[in-house]
């Protein structure tokens, strides 16, 4: 069984969004977007410790917008491959022919009240008087700020408890018998302790005193002891330690208590989850907190891999986010005065690309995730060159949320069929280059072509003589390609990134590498690219401003303007 | 509470783990066979599991729940229940929406079909199969009118098990085990209906006694128990044919009026099956029967006068013998309200019931009908059910009943308020919605007789025409005595009722059906060969 849909209307954040979630979960976006509310809008309706009067509306979880604040809040969560014997049990007719089910939270502000529906779809609800299927199905949440101590105080007990109930006969006889031992054994002890001549002189003035007040206090002592300890008072006071190489040490700092904490709650949860009669739904917010980048890694698929129910985490982490293929990642972006899911969601659209792609991954830079924008370039000496650019223009990329990819190969296609789904904007600069059809005589416009097909444009005709770029720039078909192309953000070089440049600034280029001509200039960018490149733009730092207003520095106002907007 | 120490006939059947089916005579502990059967598998039930437990009548259903659950035993999701009940909950309200649309929640329930709601039907049926429900489209259209007819449950619950794969997922997930009592008065749908549980899955366990088949009337056959012991490959078969309730002589007696050849058993001491003729008519037999029962109860013979029973074919017969007795009794007899039939006059009736006492808690009344309604609801409902139970007044009573029908879902409830001003009038009325007094003598039909037990039996009608029923034929020698196979079984049933003793009273005036008295001949039972020297 998963939950598989979400539908939020005039609930805190959002005002109507639908919400597709996958088998394993990542939610992704800005502070503040409202990735906590969504949680939230799953808690009220399966969280055992949320209690009936957590779950009642106040003032602030309605919607305000532009116009007004909603009157009424809906979530309706469908979940769907129900198998489960206790769930279909539990929730008889309501689970539909497709084993499917829905559930639905509504709440009235002029009244702050609200009510449960559940049924076997959406136009077939019947009202119910509580949650009574929390016994079967629920979920287990686990919030960002976490406090190993007090977690430990509250489940110690509930750890021990449930370790007690899995014991074996013999292991329990084995301890029983222990346990014997430990009681007699604290006897003696009381009896030593009270024995301590120093113990008993220090009631002794008390005593003598209270001989003098009164005659039936002549038999009577007062005395210090141990008050009698017993077993149990032990085992409360046992403390979380941890152990180096057989030597006790101290816990850990953040991270390492973090780890310590989600293993704690994994276990217990995994202990407590009975497979057979119930249907768990975990929940985590932000687990990376504090770690390294490996291991918040490791933490991710520790916590995908183990946890035997369908896992939703909340992250800001890159390192997190690569473990999840695109179909299975929620962004949730603004738009309007209001918090959406691009593309609804957990989408399959993008699927087909991913396997073909997947092995690439790695190597996307997984911020790019949580980027308002990203400019997308051919490879590494377009990246040290507009990283450059952006900061003589004044474009703070960091501030605006903006990043520079190198997609290092051709493969725009499926960079931008993420980003697309993503629902994050982008700009493209690539090389207006030519090949030539191997076996046959014709050459073809293959920078052109492949913005082309982008937007769904028939390629430019095939010539039957040689061309070069700079030819399709001299006979006007590079501007009528440009025309077509800028408005959505692909840009094409003239030649390359080099003769570009040169182009633009080639008096100061040519100064700096110590080049007389144009051409002698770009051969020698192109000799090192990436490594002349960068000693190019050292020196030329101070001059890249006068690119404003050039062809160069097009995309990245256009990324910018995009963003605004 | 005694304890129960099973015979190994008794134990091989509750050990069995697989389907069975237990044929079982009067008295052989089937009930108990059926609990320790229950509560042996309810332990290793996971918490959302049960069993379905079904039996013959809701006051049955109530007895084998609690019997369950003796000693804080946790039966889970377990259904104990009339199979009208189980079908209507568990199957027809959640999922009788998926394959026909609409809402089954909103549909009136009917007993019996009014010449109006007759005519929907292309023919006439006593207990529709499920073959004759999907033929006829006229069930579908009844139920489009917001008509559910109860005698069409059972067909209607085949029928949404076989075109629906929630359904069927649902009663695999939720049940492991299903029992039905009373087998032998099961209809052909209802056989149906439990074959195709069991092909779901379930262990199915089947108890009956052919020899009590007494339903036939209403449609029910006692084939089909025959039919599941005949088949091997499916059900083991379980005799428990040992009678622990009765004397041997009232065992013997009876078992030789079903089978002439029957074996008897050997005892020592007398036989306690008596025949007596007495003069007068029924009433004046009541008369004479008085002082007998006053004498067992002085001299303690007796503890109780309700452990003593009068049984007879017809109701008339009680009314009559009623006139004559002296003692108190309670007279079961049809009231007004069950008259009607409709689910709104057994809810008055429950109400009448919780008022006067036989229905002990506002939480039974609830539970049975106003389990639909939101818990917000409750607090309010309790209240109004007590205030029904303290009012005096006849009208205030029917007033405060109005509002709890309604909340129901009640729209008209006229006839079933007459019924219940009638009722209010009648102190023997009234009487069987209070509950049972030790001190009264338990006056009842032969058919509503069945499944218990008492100490002293009377049996009635002992006379040539009343009892087996006769109707007359050509001539005066043409004997036709149409439910001959279903009366014997009836007196039957009637006989093994009783522990200690049975006594067959015919009276010398009978009266006819012009209401004349004339003299009575015995009847066709007091006449059978076999039943010579087992009686004083």
């Amino acid at each position: 069984m998963k939950i598989s849909k979400v539908h939020l209307e005039g609930f805190r954040n959002f005002s109507n969004s639908i919400i597709n979630f996958n088998r394993n979960t990542l939610i992704i976006g800005a502070n503040d977007v409202g990735k906590s509310n969504l949680l939230h809008a799953l808690r009220i309706l399966l969280d055992k410790s949320l209690s009936e009067a957590d779950i009642e509306p106040n003032e602030l979880d309605f919607h305000i917008n532009s116009t007004g604040v909603s009157d009424e809040v809906s979530i309706t969560v469908e979940f769907s491959e129900i198998t489960e014997d206790a769930v279909i049990s539990v929730l008889k007719g309501s689970v539909g022919e497709d084993n499917e089910t829905f559930l639905r939270y509504t709440a009235e502000r002029s009244s702050l009240s609200y009510k449960l529906f559940i049924g076997p779809s959406v136009d077939n609800f019947q009202e119910i008087n509580s949650r009574f299927y929390l016994k079967h199905m629920h979920l287990k949440y686990i919030e960002s700020q976490r406090d190993l101590e007090k977690f430990i105080r509250k489940e110690k007990r509930q750890l021990l408890k449930i370790a007690q109930e899995s014991l074996s006969e013999d292991e329990r006889q084995e301890d029983d018998d222990l346990l014997g031992e430990i009681s007699s054994d604290l006897e003696n002890l009381n009896d030593k302790v009270s024995q301590l001549v120093y113990v008993d002189k220090a009631t002794n003035d008390v005593n003598d005193e209270l001989k003098k007040l009164a005659h039936h206090y002549a038999n009577y002592k007062v005395q210090l002891d141990t008050g009698a300890i017993q077993v149990n008072d032990f085992i409360e006071k046992l403390q979380l330690g941890a152990n180096t190489n057989g030597s006790n040490v101290m816990l850990g700092g953040d991270g390492r208590n973090n780890q310590i904490l989600l293993a704690l709650w994994k276990a217990k949860s995994a202990q407590e989850h009975d497979l057979e009669n119930e249907v768990i739904f975990y929940v985590i917010e932000e687990p990376e907190a504090h770690l390294h980048p490996h291991q918040q890694r490791k933490l991710a698929t520790y916590l995908i891999d183990e946890l035997p129910g369908q896992t939703i985490i909340s992250s800001h982490s890159p390192q997190i986010t690569v473990n999840f293929s695109p179909d299975s990642i929620i962004r949730l972006v603004h738009q309007d005065s209001s918090t959406v899911a691009a593309s609804e969601g957990c989408s399959s659209c993008i699927e087909s690309g991913w396997e073909d792609m997947s092995y690439r991954m790695s190597i996307l830079p997984a911020e790019a995730f949580f980027s308002d924008g990203i400019f997308l370039v051919e490879g590494p000496s377009e990246m040290l060159f507009y990283q450059s650019l952006s900061k003589a223009l004044g474009i703070d990329l960091d501030f605006e949320n903006l990043s520079i990819l190198s997609v290092d190969g051709i493969s725009f296609k499926v960079f931008i069929a993420i980003l697309d789904a993503l629902q994050i904007p982008w700009t493209m600069r690539t090389d207006n280059d030519i090949s030539k059809i191997s076996g046959k005589n014709e050459w073809q416009h293959a920078g052109i072509n492949r913005c082309l097909s982008l937007i769904g444009e028939d390629p430019f005709d095939r010539g039957y003589a040689e061309f070069s770029s700079q030819d399709t720039v001299d006979n006007g078909d590079w501007q009528t390609a440009s025309d077509l192309l800028n408005d959505k953000g692909i840009f094409l070089s003239k030649v390359d990134l080099e003769t570009d440049l040169v182009e633009e600034l080639s008096d100061e280029v040519q100064t700096a590498v110590g080049k007389s001509d144009s051409d002698s200039a770009i051969k020698y960018l192109q000799g090192k690219k990436a490594l002349r490149m960068r000693k190019l733009l050292k020196s030329i730092s101070r001059d890249l401003h006068k690119l404003n207003s050039g062809e160069l520095a097009k995309p990245l106002h256009k990324l910018v303007e995009m963003r605004r907007t | 509470m005694t304890t129960f120490n099973p015979t190994p006939q008794q134990q091989a059947a509750i050990d069995c783990e697989d389907s069975i089916v237990i044929t079982a005579c009067p008295g052989s502990g089937k009930t108990t066979v059926m609990k320790e059967k229950i509560r042996g598998v309810t332990p290793n039930l996971p918490s959302h599991k049960g069993v379905i437990a079904i039996t013959f009548t809701k006051k049955a259903s109530g007895e084998l729940k609690k019997r369950c659950k003796e000693n804080a035993h946790d039966t889970k999701l377990s259904f104990f229940g009339t199979i009208d009940s189980f079908c209507l909950k568990e199957l027809i309200l959640p999922f009788l929406g998926r394959i026909w649309d609409g809402k089954p929640s909103d549909c009136k329930i009917v007993k019996k079909l009014d010449s109006h709601q007759q005519l929907y039907l292309s023919g006439k049926y006593n207990s529709p199969t499920c073959d004759e429900l999907s033929s006829d489209a006229g069930f579908k259209a009844l139920y489009d009118a917001g008509i559910l007819w109860m005698s069409s449950f059972a067909a209607l619950s085949l029928f949404i098990l076989s075109n629906s794969v929630s359904a069927r997922r649902y009663i695999r997930a939720r049940y492991s085990h299903v029992f039905i009592d009373e087998y032998q008065d099961s209809s052909q749908a209802q056989h149906e209906l439990f074959i195709k549980i069991k092909e779901l899955g379930l262990i199915a366990t089947a108890v009956g006694d052919i020899d009590q088949s007494i339903y036939q009337f209403r449609g029910s056959q006692p084939e089909f128990l025959l039919a599941l012991t005949k088949d091997k490959a499916n059900f083991q078969h379980f005799e428990l044919d040992l009678n622990h309730r009765c004397h041997p002589s009232i065992v013997n007696y009876a078992s030789r009026v079903l089978d002439a050849a029957y074996k008897l058993i050997v005892h020592d001491d007398d036989i306690y099956v008596f025949r007596r003729l007495i003069r007068g008519n029924l009433k004046n037999a009541a008369e004479h029967i008085s002082p007998w029962i006053d004498d067992w109860i002085e001299k303690n013979t007796i503890t109780y006068a309700s452990d003593i029973a009068i049984l007879a074919k017809k109701e008339i017969s009680l009314r009559e013998f009623s006139k004559g007795l002296t003692h108190n009794y309670r007279l079961y007899i049809d009231t007004p309200l069950n008259d009607i039939g409709t689910e709104c006059a057994d809810v008055f009736s429950d109400l009448l019931s919780y008022k006067f006492g036989a229905v002990a808690t506002a939480q039974d009344v609830i539970e049975k009908y106003f389990f639909q309604l939101p818990e917000r609801n409750m607090p309010d409902l309790r209240k109004q059910l007590k205030a029904i139970r303290s009012e005096t007044t006849l009208e205030d009573f029917i007033d405060k009943s109005n509002g709890l029908l309604e909340l129901i879902g009640f729209d008209d409830f006229e006839k079933e308020n007459n019924a219940v001003r009638l009722i209010w009038s009648q102190d023997t009325l009234i009487k069987l919605f209070k509950p049972i007094a030790l001190d009264e003598v338990q006056l009842m039909t032969l058919h509503k007789s069945k499944g218990l037990e008492f100490k002293i039996v009377f049996h009635l009608d002992m006379e040539e025409w009343s009892f087996p029923h006769r109707i007359p034929g050509d001539n005066w020698d043409d004997v036709n005595y149409p439910s001959l196979a279903e009366d014997t079984n009836l007196h039957y049933v009637g006989i093994t009722r009783a522990e200690l003793c049975c006594i067959l009273i015919r009276t010398s005036l009978r009266r006819n059906a012009q209401g004349n008295y004339g003299n009575s001949r015995p009847s066709y039972f007091l006449g059978l060969p076999q039943l010579e020297g087992l009686y004083q």
